[in-house]
Parts: C-alpha cells; sequence; structure tokens
C-alpha cells in the first residue's frame, strides 16, 4: 500500500511533468520571444526583432503584448502607420487598456489625425478621469484644434480637482494666448515655470519660457521677449529657443545674428522650423537661391509628424511654405527683368524666366490664398475672430473693398487690446490705398530697434508710390534709407539704388570703352545716377578686372571687392556687372 | 457646316448626295462626342492636378461654354483669331459682370462667406482661363478644318503627356490606384486611335486609307515611344508607393556626370535604391566602379581585367577572391533596386561573395542581392605601421601613373613638403583639399579645356569627382599607388530599422589609396565647405511617406528572399537589351535638336510620301499611274493648290491649266484610264513614265524652286480641309 501510495504520484508526476514543463516553456516562451526581440531591438537588428514580434503575434495570438510591442518598436522608427495598425490589433483584444488607446491617441496625433486623437483622448478621460497625462494631452489637442474654450474648462476643473500640474498651467498659457488673454496667459506660463523649478524640471521650465517669449513678442513687449527667450536657452539649449531669438533679430534687421541663430537652431533642430525661417530670412535679404532651396527641402519632406508638438497644422505650415514661394518666385521675376543681360539669348532667355516665375509665384500666391481662407473658417468656427479677419484679409489682398473691410474688422479687434499693433495696419491700409500719408504714419509709428523689419517694409512700400506721384529725390531717400536697413531688399522689388559713379580705367582706350559698358550695365540694373546721392561708388578697370567700392559721405565702406577680368566685350560687361551688383545687393 | 459632306458618288456606286451626307453627319456627331469626351477627361485630370485651387462646378460649366463657344463660332463661320479675342473677351466680361455684381453687395462691417466669391471665382477663372481657350480654339478649328482633327489628336497626346508627367511628381496621390489611370489611358488612347480611323472619309478619294496608314505609321511608333517615356517616368515616381505597372527599364540613374569632370552637374533626389546592414549606424561607401587606369588625354577610366573587381550581379552565388588584408571584418549587406540598372554590383570595400536572391512577385524593386564584405577596421596606427607598401610592376606603374602633369607635382610636393611618413603624405593631401577648397556643383568652365587645373589652381570650387581626381593624381605623382571609386555614400542619420535610403544625391567619388598588407584604404577629400553664393545642404532628409511602404514591403517578404541557383555566365552578358537602348537614347536626347528636325521630316514624310510608296513602288501598273497622279496632286496640296468641294478632277485639271499653267492633263488621262478603263495596256504604262516627266516639268516651271521645297515641308496641305470656292476656276 505504501509502495502504491509512492509509486501512484510518482507516476502521475512523472506522467504530466512534461505536460506541465511544455505549458510553462509556453507561457516562457511569448516572454523569451519578447525578450528577444528586444534584444534585438537594441543591437539595432531590427528585422530579427520584427520577425520575433511577428512569431509571437502568430503564436501567441490572443496576447496583446506582441502587438505593443511591435507598435512601440515602429513608433521608435517613427513609422507611425504600421505603429497604429499594430496598436489598433491590441486594441480588439483589450480595448479598455490604457496603454494602448493612449499609443492610438499619440500615433494619430503623430499622423496629424487630430480628430481621431481627440476621440481616443476624451474616451480615455471618460475611463480614466483622473489621469494627469491624459488630461494635458487632451487640453494640447484642444489647443491645436482650436476647441479653446473645451481646453480651458478641461484644465481647470482637473487643476481644481488634482491640483497644480506644470502640464495644465502651460496649456493654459497657450490657450489664453490664443485667447489673447495676455495676464491670464502670463499668470499660467509662470505658474508653469514655477512648478517645473521646484520639481527640476529644466527642460519643462525652458519650454514654458519660451512660449512665454512668444506671448510677449505677439503682444510686442520686445525686451521681455528677448530676456525670456536667453532664459529658455539657458536652461536648455534648444532649438526653438533660437529661432525666438533669431526672429526678435530678425525684427531688427540684424542679418547675422539672425542668421547665426537659425543655424545653430538648424543643428539642433529636429522639425523643419528652423529651415522654414531661414527661408524667410533669406528671401527678405534677397538670397533667393537659398530660400528657395530651403523651403522646396521642407516641402519635400513629407514628414509631419513633428506637428503634434507645436501649435500649428498642416494647412498653417503649407500656408506659410507658399507665401514663402510666392515671394521668392516674385523677386526672381523681378530680378530676371532687371540682371544685366549679356546678349540677344540672355534677353530672351530672361524673358523666358521671367514669364516662368510671375506664373509660379501667381500659382503659390492663389495656393496661398486658399489656405489662407480655410485658416480664416477654422479660426471664425472657433470664435477666434481677429485670427480669423486677419486669415481672411491675407486670403483676398487682391480685392481692395474685400480686403480694407477684413482689414479694418481686424483692426478693430486688436489696436484696443493692443495699440502698438497700429502701425502693421496703417501699412497694409496704404498699401491698398496708395496712401502715403498712412505709410508715413506707420514709419513714424514703428519702434525704431525692434521694428526695423516693420520700417524697411513701410519704405519698400513708399518706394513706389512715390515715384509714382514723381517725388523722385523722397523716392531716392527712401532707396538709400531701405539699403541700410536691409540691402537685399531692393533689387528683388525692383528698387533702384542711387549712387554716385566714380570711375577710372587704367591703361589703353579700350579699357575706357569696358568701363562704359560697365557703368551702363549697372545702371540698368538695379543702380541710378545721383549726384545729390550719399552713397558713391567708385569703379577702377584695369588689365586684371574691376574693382569697386561702395562708400557712404563718412568714407565708410558698405561693399568692396575684385571682379576678375574674364570676358571682353558685353557679356564680359554683363558678368562684371552682376557680380558687383550681388556684392553690393548681399546683407 | 458639315465638313465631312460627301459629293455625289459617280465614278464608284450609287450613293446618294443625301444618304451621304446623313453618314456624315452620323460619324461625325460620333467624332465630336468622343473628342469631347477625350477633352473631358484631360480637364478632369487638370481639376485633380489643381483640385484646392479649382472648383469642379466652375470647371464644368467653363468646360461646357467653351465647346458650345467653339461650335457657335463655327456655325458663324468666324476666323480664328477674331473668334480667339472674342472668347477672351466674353470671358473677362462674365468675370467682370459677376465682379460688379459681388461688389455691390458686399457689407462693410460684418463678415459673409459671399465676400469670398471673387477669390472664389478667380481661383478657378485664372487658372482655366488659357486650358478653357484652348478648348474653345482645337473646337472651333475642328470643326472648320476637316483634317484639324488629327493634328487635335496630336495635341491631345501632348497634353495627356504632360498632365501624366506632372502627375508623377505626385506619386499617384491623385488616383486611389495606379490601375484607375492605367485604365484610363488605354481607353483614351483607343479613343484616339478610333478618332483618327474615324476623320477619314470613307470614300475620301485621294488615296484615304493609304494617308491612314501613312499617318499610323508615323504616330504609332511615336505614340510606343511617348508611353514608354511616360511610363517609365510614372512609374519609376510610383514604385515608392509600393505600386508600379511596368518595371522601369529607361532613363536609371547613372554615374556618367561622375566619371568625367563636368563644368555643372545638377543632381536629383530619386531614390536609387535601399541598403541594409545589420548593426549601429554607420557612415558607408558603397562602391559601383573603381577607376583605376587613368591616360592624360581621357583621364581616369574603368578597367575591370585589370582590377578583377566583379561589376555586375552573378546570377548565382559567386565567391571573390579574397586576399586576405588585415584588420578587417565581416559586414553583410543587401541591396533593393529601385531605380538603378539591376545588373549593376553594389558593394563596400572589397566585397568576397556575392549572392543573388529571388525577388517576390510584383516586388517594387528591380534586384535584390546579398553581399559579404570584409571592411577594413585599420586605423591610423595599423595602416602607418604599413609604411611604405611593395607593389611589383607593372602594377605599380599603372597605379602610379598620373600623365606627367608638373604643376600637379609640384602642387602635392608643396603640400607635403616636410611629410615623412606614407600615411601622413596621404592625409596631407587629403587634408589640404578639405580645407582649401569649396563644395560646389558649378565647378565653371575652364578656358584652357583642363577642368582639373581650373579647380586646382582657379576656381578652386568643385564637386566630390574633382576632389578625387585631384587627390588620386597628386598622390600618384609622389608614387603612392591610388585609384578612385565612384559609388554611394551613405549616411548613418537615414537607418531606419537598418535600412538606408540612398539617393541619386548620394553619388560619389572618393580615393582608395593601396596600404599593402591592409589592402585598398577608402579616403574621401570632398570638403564640406560650400561655395560662397551656394546652397547646398548636406541633410538629405528623410522623406518616411516613400521609405515606410518600401521597408514595410521588405519586410513582409522576408521569408522570401533566398538565393538564386543559376548557372555561370560570361562577363557582359548580362548587359540586358533595355540597358543598352537606355544608353542609346540617352545619347541621342544629347542631340535634341536633330532628333527634333528628323522627327518632324518623318512626320512630313508619313502624311505626304508613304501613303503614295505601296503605289509608286507596285509592280502593278494601274496602281502605279494612280500613286503617281496622287504624287503630283499631293505636291500641288502642299502649294496650297487642291481641288476644290464640287469641283470634278477634270475640271481641277482644267482650271490647274488656265489658271496657274500647270499642265498634267496627260498624266490625269492615264490616272483616268488606269482606273476606269477595262484593259490598262503596256502602252498607257509606257506613257505614264513620260506623262509623269511632262506633269512634274510643268510643275517646277510653274512654281520656283524655293517655294517647292519650302511647302513640301511645311505642314501646308496637310490639315486643311478642300476648300470651299467656285467650281472651276479663280
Amino acid at each position: 500500500m505504501k509502495i502504491k501510495t509512492i509509486l501512484l504520484p510518482l507516476f502521475l508526476v512523472i506522467l504530466f511533468l512534461p505536460a506541465a514543463v511544455a505549458a510553462g516553456q509556453e507561457e516562457g516562451s511569448l516572454d523569451s520571444l519578447i525578450q528577444s526581440a528586444h534584444e534585438a531591438e537594441t543591437a539595432e537588428r531590427y528585422e530579427r526583432a520584427v520577425e520575433l514580434l511577428h512569431e509571437a503575434q502568430r503564436r501567441f495570438p490572443e496576447a496583446p503584448i506582441s502587438y505593443t510591442e511591435l507598435g512601440s518598436l515602429y513608433m521608435n522608427q517613427e513609422l507611425y502607420h504600421p505603429a497604429l495598425e499594430e496598436y489598433l490589433a491590441a486594441e480588439e483584444l483589450a480595448p479598455e487598456d490604457r496603454d494602448i488607446l493612449h499609443q492610438i491617441a499619440t500615433a494619430y496625433g503623430m499622423l496629424n489625425e487630430e480628430g481621431q486623437a481627440i476621440s481616443y483622448l476624451e474616451r480615455l478621460h471618460r475611463l480614466y478621469p483622473d489621469d494627469r497625462m491624459v488630461i494635458g494631452d487632451l487640453g494640447w489637442m484642444y489647443f491645436k484644434t482650436h476647441r479653446l474654450e473645451d481646453g480651458e474648462e478641461l484644465l481647470l476643473d482637473a487643476a481644481e480637482r488634482l491640483g497644480p500640474d506644470k502640464s495644465f498651467s502651460m496649456t493654459l498659457g497657450t490657450i489664453y494666448s490664443d485667447m489673447y488673454e495676455y495676464e491670464k496667459s502670463k499668470e499660467a506660463y509662470l505658474d508653469s515655470i514655477k512648478l517645473a523649478e521646484q520639481e527640476g524640471y529644466s527642460y519643462f521650465a525652458s519650454v514654458a519660457y519660451y512660449n512665454l517669449s512668444l506671448l510677449e513678442h505677439d503682444f510686442y513687449h520686445f525686451n521681455n521677449a528677448l530676456e525670456y527667450t536667453n532664459r529658455s536657452i539657458d536652461l536648455s539649449d534648444r532649438a526653438s529657443g533660437h529661432i525666438a531669438r533669431g526672429e526678435l533679430y530678425q525684427n531688427r534687421q540684424d542679418f547675422q545674428r539672425a542668421l547665426s541663430e537659425y543655424r545653430t537652431a538648424y543643428d539642433l533642430d529636429s522639425t523643419p522650423l528652423a529651415q522654414i525661417n531661414l527661408a524667410i530670412l533669406f528671401q527678405q535679404f534677397g538670397m533667393l537661391e537659398q530660400a528657395l532651396a530651403n523651403v522646396k527641402d521642407v516641402l519635400e519632406s513629407g514628414d509631419l509628424s513633428w506637428m503634434y508638438y507645436y501649435g500649428t497644422d498642416a494647412r498653417r505650415h503649407y500656408m506659410g511654405l507658399h507665401e514663402i514661394l510666392e515671394k521668392v518666385y516674385r523677386g526672381k521675376a523681378e530680378i530676371a527683368r532687371s540682371r544685366p543681360k549679356k546678349g540677344i539669348t540672355d534677353f530672351f532667355q530672361s524673358l523666358w524666366n521671367r514669364l516662368r516665375f510671375r506664373i509660379l509665384s501667381g500659382y503659390h500666391r492663389r495656393r496661398f490664398q486658399a489656405y489662407s481662407l480655410e485658416v480664416g473658417n477654422e479660426y471664425l468656427e472657433e470664435g477666434n475672430a481677429l485670427n480669423a479677419y486677419w486669415a481672411f484679409y491675407e486670403a483676398n489682398r487682391d480685392y481692395r473693398q474685400v480686403a480694407l473691410k477684413y482689414l479694418s474688422m481686424a483692426r478693430e479687434e486688436e489696436v484696443p487690446l493692443i495699440p502698438e499693433a497700429l502701425p502693421y495696419y496703417q501699412q497694409e491700409e496704404g498699401r491698398i490705398t496708395g496712401d502715403t500719408a498712412l505709410l508715413q504714419s506707420s514709419l513714424e509709428g514703428f519702434h525704431p530697434i525692434w521694428e526695423k523689419e516693420g520700417r524697411a517694409r513701410s519704405l519698400r512700400l513708399f518706394y513706389p508710390q512715390l515715384r509714382g506721384n514723381g517725388r523722385t529725390e523722397r523716392a531716392r531717400e527712401v532707396a538709400v534709407a531701405l539699403y541700410r536697413l536691409n540691402p537685399g531688399a531692393l533689387r528683388q522689388y525692383g528698387i533702384t539704388l542711387p549712387v554716385r559713379f566714380s570711375s577710372e580705367a587704367a591703361g589703353e582706350d579700350a579699357a575706357g570703352s569696358d568701363m562704359a559698358a560697365v557703368i551702363r550695365k549697372l545702371r540698368r540694373s538695379g543702380l541710378e545716377s545721383s549726384k545729390e546721392s550719399p552713397l558713391q561708388l567708385d569703379l577702377r578697370l584695369d588689365s586684371e578686372g574691376v574693382d569697386y567700392r561702395l562708400s557712404d559721405r563718412k568714407g565708410g565702406v558698405l561693399s568692396r571687392g575684385e571682379v576678375p577680368f574674364e570676358k571682353g566685350g558685353e557679356p564680359g560687361a554683363a558678368e562684371q556687372a552682376e557680380v558687383i551688383l550681388q556684392s553690393i545687393f548681399s546683407p | 457646316m458639315f465638313l465631312f459632306s460627301e459629293r455625289n458618288r459617280n465614278e464608284r456606286g450609287s450613293f446618294s448626295e443625301e444618304e451621304g451626307k446623313k453618314q456624315a453627319a452620323r460619324r461625325f456627331r460620333l467624332i465630336f462626342f468622343l473628342r469631347s469626351a477625350v477633352l473631358a477627361f484631360l480637364s478632369i485630370n487638370l481639376y485633380l492636378y489643381l483640385d484646392e485651387l479649382v472648383s469642379p462646378i466652375f470647371l464644368g460649366f467653363s468646360f461646357v461654354a467653351a465647346i458650345a463657344g467653339g461650335w457657335w463660332a463655327a456655325r458663324s463661320r468666324l476666323r480664328v483669331l477674331p473668334a480667339l479675342g472674342i472668347a477672351a473677351g466674353a470671358a473677362w466680361l462674365v468675370r467682370e459682370i459677376f465682379f460688379f455684381l459681388v461688389r455691390a453687395g458686399i457689407h462693410p462691417a460684418v463678415p459673409a462667406s459671399s465676400d469670398f466669391l471673387l477669390f472664389g471665382f478667380d481661383r478657378s477663372f485664372l487658372f482655366l482661363f488659357a486650358p478653357l481657350l484652348l478648348l474653345f480654339l482645337l473646337t472651333l478649328c475642328t470643326l472648320r478644318f476637316r483634317r484639324f482633327l488629327r493634328v487635335e489628336v496630336l495635341i491631345h497626346a501632348g497634353l495627356m503627356a504632360a498632365l501624366f508627367w506632372s502627375q508623377g511628381h505626385y506619386q499617384l496621390t491623385l488616383y486611389p490606384h495606379p490601375l484607375i489611370p492605367a485604365i484610363a489611358v488605354i481607353v483614351v488612347v483607343l479613343g484616339e486611335l478610333f478618332l483618327l480611323i474615324l476623320s477619314q472619309e470613307r470614300h475620301q478619294v485621294d488615296g484615304g486609307g493609304k494617308r491612314r496608314a501613312g499617318f499610323l505609321l508615323f504616330l504609332l511608333p511615336m505614340a510606343v515611344l511617348l508611353l514608354f517615356v511616360m511610363l517609365d517616368h510614372y512609374n519609376r515616381r510610383a514604385v515608392s508607393q509600393g505600386g508600379g505597372l511596368i518595371e522601369p527599364t529607361l532613363f536609371r540613374f547613372d554615374f556618367s556626370e561622375y566619371v568625367q569632370l563636368e563644368s555643372e552637374i545638377s543632381m536629383s533626389d530619386d531614390l536609387v535604391l535601399l541598403y541594409r546592414t545589420e548593426g549601429p549606424a554607420n557612415r558607408m561607401l558603397l562602391r559601383r566602379y573603381v577607376l583605376s587606369g587613368y591616360k592624360k588625354r581621357s583621364g581616369f577610366f574603368h578597367d575591370a581585367e585589370r582590377t578583377g573587381t566583379l561589376n555586375r550581379v552573378p546570377d548565382y552565388p559567386v565567391d571573390l577572391d579574397d586576399p586576405g588584408y588585415r584588420a578587417r571584418r565581416s559586414v553583410r549587406q543587401e541591396y533593393f533596386m529601385v531605380n538603378f540598372d539591376p545588373s549593376s554590383l553594389i558593394a563596400v570595400n572589397h566585397p568576397v561573395r556575392v549572392v543573388p536572391l529571388r525577388n517576390w512577385d510584383s516586388s517594387s524593386f528591380l534586384r535584390v542581392y546579398r553581399v559579404f564584405s570584409m571592411f577594413s577596421e585599420a586605423g591610423p596606427f595599423e595602416l602607418m605601421d604599413a609604411g611604405k607598401p611593395e607593389m611589383e610592376d607593372p602594377d605599380y606603374k599603372y597605379y602610379t601613373e598620373y600623365g606627367g602633369d608638373e604643376r600637379i607635382a609640384e602642387l602635392a610636393e608643396e603640400v607635403t613638403d616636410g611629410v615623412e611618413g606614407y600615411l601622413d603624405k596621404v592625409l596631407s593631401v587629403n587634408e589640404y583639399l578639405q580645407s582649401n577648397y569649396y563644395y560646389s556643383l558649378k565647378p565653371g568652365v575652364s578656358t584652357d579645356g583642363n577642368q582639373l587645373h581650373h579647380f586646382l589652381f582657379e576656381s578652386k570650387k568643385g564637386y566630390c569627382s574633382y576632389y578625387a581626381f585631384s587627390m588620386a593624381l597628386m598622390l600618384r605623382s609622389l608614387g603612392i599607388p591610388a585609384r578612385v571609386a565612384v559609388g554611394f555614400f551613405v549616411d548613418p542619420d537615414l537607418a531606419v530599422l537598418n535600412f538606408y535610403p540612398v539617393r541619386a544625391n548620394m553619388a560619389h567619388a572618393w580615393v582608395e589609396v593601396y596600404f599593402g598588407e591592409y589592402g585598398w584604404i577608402d579616403f574621401d577629400p570632398t570638403s564640406r565647405n560650400l561655395a560662397p553664393g551656394e546652397n547646398f545642404e548636406f541633410n538629405f532628409g528623410m522623406d518616411m511617406e516613400t521609405l515606410s511602404p518600401l521597408i514595410e514591403e521588405i519586410l513582409e517578404n522576408q521569408s522570401r528572399l533566398e538565393a538564386e541557383e543559376g548557372t555561370p555566365q560570361e562577363e557582359g552578358e548580362g548587359e540586358d537589351f533595355s540597358s543598352r537602348v537606355v544608353e542609346f537614347a540617352r545619347r541621342l536626347m544629347n542631340y535634341w535638336y536633330l532628333v527634333a528636325a528628323l522627327l518632324y521630316v518623318a512626320m512630313i514624310a508619313a502624311f505626304r510620301f508613304v501613303p503614295l510608296l505601296p503605289g509608286l513602288l507596285s509592280r502593278r501598273p494601274r496602281k502605279q499611274a494612280v500613286a503617281s497622279f496622287r504624287a503630283v496632286t499631293m505636291r500641288l496640296a502642299a502649294q496650297g493648290i487642291s481641288r476644290l468641294s464640287g469641283e470634278s478632277r477634270e475640271e481641277f485639271v482644267q482650271r490647274l491649266e488656265s489658271r496657274y499653267g500647270i499642265d498634267i492633263s496627260s498624266l490625269f488621262g492615264i490616272y483616268q484610264r488606269a482606273r476606269f478603263a477595262p484593259r490598262f495596256e503596256r502602252k498607257d504604262k509606257s506613257k505614264l513614265k513620260r506623262s509623269r516627266k511632262e506633269a512634274l516639268r510643268s510643275y517646277r516651271e510653274a512654281v520656283p524652286r524655293y517655294k517647292r521645297i519650302f511647302n513640301l515641308i511645311s505642314p501646308r496641305g496637310m490639315v486643311h480641309g478642300v476648300p470651299r470656292g467656285k467650281k472651276g476656276g479663280a
């Protein structure tokens, strides 16, 4: 009996042990597969990792973990579509899993499908009403989709229930800034910064300072904006901080500093924002090829997932790009017109280029206007009247009556809130109506240091009005003033720079006629002779080439260089003149 | 108004004019419907292209208005230019009226969607104005001039090419599935052919069938060539979406610009291949060619026999010589060819085994293969130890040949002055080029034809080939064996799941220097300093929209990647017909102006001469006679002298003589006998030759030579219908 008592259990153990071991191995297999997949991913053997996870899915189809792991692998590699497919498959197995739903929302957000992202976040919020991360993400998505009141309500309620939170405060700050509630926005940002600093999150505080600097910039408090930007960069050297600082320098028309900031941002940036700002800067300062190359590069990249973390969307992104392209092509058309011609072939080439660039400029203008209209409608639906009116104005700039209407409506919204915005409205109205008094008022209304960009624009708009009214001398003064602010703004807008020519041809008579040819080309292509001009262009031609020097009355040299002598006759003169012009009109 | 009215056909049968007119009217309606349908299809594509700018309702109305306007203008017998002016004026008038009405209704202070009607109108109007005027013009011309329809078919083809070419750039985003445009194109092409056939009068007396044949003889090859180019371009762009209808065989990326020094090159960012390797991302150089030979006149050249490198992907796994160089590790690579010659072998230096892999069905890739290479990990310490390696003649002489260029030798001496070690000299030259020169895609043109001197001593800017050639020659002049390698570089920042996209603008040239037991070591002397005024970012961007489907496709078919099994093949056998065609086509396009001229001449010949050839070359006397007469009337038509509507041939011949002094009566008599006489005898045949000569002599006497030649090669008389005029005279 005793033997049987011992043998029977032993027999049963022997009988069932393999099954038990196998079962244990089965469970262990899923884990081991996942573990192996992790290891393969760490070693950057991604195909092996994918293989292992597919095997896990095949063998354990009811386990969502293999789907979520694969989804995470794809997410890490920024393959958002396949990641989403994996997470959706996981959702079918675990419909109320918090992490899965959150990842789905994130994937949708990365794909700029904000509607879907919000739907999942709202579902999550219903299931987990006290989840701070969910609340923060949902508030952010409300902001991105301009559901500002929904966002405000959500975050205020959460803060009341759950206590202060730096993320809530930051998102509230962005929501209030879109509502043009300066004080509330500033307060929210400062709260956020304080909490972040208390918790030791310097990166977070850096982002908050950056947002605060944008708020100050929007409200024309430029000194504050610079201060907060500096603080942001001191806390964390982020691309956005450099971009914000670059924009401030650009406002001051400080090309070198702005370029330096954007280039620094470009090296740090994983988004195309720095490149877009570079493009805008290049365009503004007449470096059109560089501007075009940067914009085309951004357009061709196609990946918009970076927008998830920024308060913009695809429409506004493309709106901005088409606006830059419109200006670039318009500038190129103008330069094609005025560029020194080498001969008859070059002349016809330039005609063709002018036509081509004008068509492209028109095309991009229409695209920009179409996007503006859509963006305006979105803003209007959200009750953001100011931004809506401004967008409508941009869309209808070519239609005077409509443009003036929305400009006026935007002015009535903004100027009572922000009196410093008045010169911009005067400028736009002056542009539409051709009223030089308004342009003059805008010129006087801009801050002499922080709003040089605005002043340059007013001068640029002033010039054709003065020329058209026969006020040539005044127009020349404006051209010189504009040149001092931004040399690159003249040629692309067809503004000629008045200079006093002084020339010397060393050597033979041929040199004299070559010099005359060069001067003739220069006069037809962006420079005009004026004895009253404070600028003097000295040209010296010898057998080596042409030395040139542009200086002002005080002797300050604005541009100088040498152009080697390569060809004679008209082609040579045209080439030399072009080199001189490029040098004179570059920042 | 209907231009296809039949005359009373007493010559052939009992066809009444009434019936003829009804038939012609029916045929015409069918033709008009067909060509309008084709134009509607093209308009829809234009709309898809501009869908964010153009309103479909506006397009629909405008399309109908343009067709109706053309119809009205034809009915009113308006001339083309005035009709065009009226159409343009009417369109602008509509715009002005619309603007006036909208402006009147704008409320100054209340936002309203009606405010945007002006922009909405212009948005469509400005982009559609020119295309719809064109549509108006085509409709008018088709209705006024019978034969214009043939020209219109060509215009349709050109428009379709332009629209689909631009759609290629948008990578099929305009259609939900690539089959849809493919089917649509096939339907349209068939419709156009049908149009051509229908456009011929059934009983066209002047050899309509032959003309049709002639025209088709010209059109079909042109259409096939155009289709080839279109589909290749289209498919090449489409393949990045994971689709593709036909494997591209034309116009793939090639290295020609990199194996010689150009004054300017342009770079596209077409995806060339996907490269996969395991392990952490590294900047890799993927080699396609080694340019080992050098001649002063021709520069560096590829010499496969000398270097013993394999240049083509074999059909079966091949083990290559492994020289057993030191400090190397094995690297496994996989190549997924997208837009590159599928037989080309690319590999990291030094490949030791090549395994062609079986491609799966409907693959987006032209070729897939795996390479195992022994990649050098030799660092400065190892290479310093190597010292000056031994290399025996004739190899040493071969790899140190620099053409005796004294200036380059002097420069090399200057740069390495005071530098002792073998590696140090190499590094000095490398660093000198990197630091003292700029990167530029526009190195410029040298005045004496020596681009390399122009780069080294004058412009000091150029692209990678300039740097590589310069370094290789400078080293050779110092007695250091060096050669140029051409291929691609791989940017580690672009890695996704170990996949690296390789684009056309990553094509690169660098230098391999011999280090004895360490083998040929890569050096890249290309400067990263951009030439002032030029902008070329070295960040090539990651286009996930393009790459993601390709990567997914590979991962899904991972298990099907097996080695091919094949038989040994002679080197060069793999070069396929399509590659040769590609190369030929490329060379041809360098002389595009000649090609265009030849095509024009071919078109004229197809219209004028080809239809006559069967008759002229026929042995049957009757056919010869008919063809001879038609040859003469063809020449007359080129001079604008054609038979008038309602005029018989006899009357036409009489008018020729009385008005123009051209006597072809004798030939006409032969022609009539050939067509209607029960017997056509030998004497008729002998008279034919004489009569033809007489007719041609009379023609030459009446028409000056310059006019004869000019009008023969002009399109005159090809598209004009039988002009209306008084019978029998001026």
